[in-house]
């Protein structure tokens, strides 16, 4: 809409973009054009499709039985409450939305969600979301989900995104947790399991926003967003980087040494693992012009990748039946 | 044409809004959609109960 003006004094002070008509008496504000696609887009799809994914496999390797119905009770509300954080985030960080080429076409900056309506919306599917999950899952996993939805959206956004170089480290907890929560929903309690899910994907986490990060610098430097490669600079990014990648190698093959990863996993982890170690090496290798830009996107690319196929072999072998390789216990 | 527009204020309920066609119908969607969702919780309700009464239900004594 070319009559939506914004009032961007948000983020810690209260986040307030808004959508409003350009003071033309009998204007339409902005917002009435928000179609469900719109409403669809702020519960960010994409990453809600990594949680499903994450949060399915927690509950497959786990031990019991779930009623189907049950298992797709736990996976809805897991969706949405991670979308709902999604809204939440949206409507705190409107204003840095706003300034970002990434994501100046989010609902709210685009002018046609109000970031009240955002704000509301996201508020109501988090309530709804612990709710359901508490009335017919069970109250670990809603209690779990519950404080996912508050780290995210009060510890990650609100606080540290824009305190903090470290703010994807400590608020990448709120993304790892989503095994935790597939696996309480079958259970009612925790193990160590699922918590080596957790550490692996949060560690993963720093290397796959700081790729993308390095990449970005310009937006984020422009938002005023305190990103590593901002604060410290490229060459510190990239060091953290391959600490990161080398620590989370082995790491991944941690459920072959606990028994709950089998063969296939083995070698999606080896050959994974060796695979996101050689593209860190060549971000650490090469810092400047095409070649530095082209190794970044190319380790966010196969970050996603990575996550994705090492939690999809231990679900393909859940759902094969194939017997834990278990080599040392 | 004032017959299919729908009349309703702004925010601070000052100032009339006019809503076109196409906006009205994303609000009727947007009403549906809502109303959709209710119901489908409704009836995730009604199952699960069923799920976790199961065979309970036939052993109960009155």
């Amino acid at each position: 809409m070319s009559d939506i003006t914004y009032t961007q004094n948000g983020g810690s002070n209260g986040a307030s973009v808004s959508a409003s008509p350009r003071g033309l008496k009998g204007a339409t504000p902005g917002y009435m054009e928000a179609d469900i696609a719109d409403y669809f887009a702020l519960l960010k799809p994409r990453v809600m499709s990594l949680v499903i994914f994450t949060g399915l496999v927690g509950m497959m390797i786990a031990p019991g039985d779930i009623h189907p119905l049950t298992a797709f009770t736990a996976l809805l509300c897991i969706a949405v409450g991670a979308g709902a954080s999604g809204a939440l985030n949206m409507w705190w960080d409107a204003d840095i939305d706003a300034v970002m080429d990434r994501t100046v076409n989010r609902p709210i900056p685009k002018g046609v969600v109000s970031a009240q309506s955002a704000a509301a919306f996201g508020a109501t599917l988090s309530a709804a979301s612990v709710f359901v999950m508490a009335a017919l899952v069970g109250y670990v996993p809603a209690a779990l989900l519950a404080f996912t939805i508050l780290f995210y959206v009060v510890v990650y956004t609100m606080w540290l995104k824009r305190a903090t170089s470290q703010n994807i480290v400590i608020g990448g907890l709120a993304g790892a947790l989503p095994p935790a929560i597939g696996w309480a929903a079958v259970t009612g309690g925790l193990a160590l399991e699922p918590l080596v899910l957790v550490a692996i994907i949060f560690m993963w986490t720093p290397p796959h926003f700081w790729a993308l990060a390095l990449v970005r610098n310009d937006d984020y430097t422009r938002a005023g967003v305190p990103m590593l490669p901002v604060v410290a600079g490229p060459d510190a990014t990239r060091n953290q980087i391959l600490l990161y990648s080398l620590l989370l190698v082995p790491l991944g093959a941690m459920p072959l040494v606990l028994g709950f990863g089998g063969v296939v996993y083995a070698v999606a982890s080896i050959g994974l693992g060796a695979g996101f170690l050689t593209l860190a090496v060549n971000v650490w290798r090469y810092r400047t012009g095409a070649l530095a830009h082209k190794s970044a996107m190319r380790l966010f690319g196969f970050s996603i990748f990575y996550l994705f196929a090492l939690f999809a072999s231990l679900l393909i072998e859940r759902m094969a039946g194939l017997a834990p390789f278990a080599p040392f216990v | 044409m004032t017959e299919d527009k729908d009349m309703t204020t702004d925010e601070d309920g000052a100032a009339p809004v006019t809503l076109t066609p196409e906006q009205q119908a994303r609000l009727r969607r947007r009403n549906i959609a809502v109303a959709l969702g209710l119901i489908a919780m409704v009836g995730l309700f009604f199952a699960m109960t069923l799920v976790r009464l199961g065979g309970n239900v036939a052993d109960r004594t009155y």
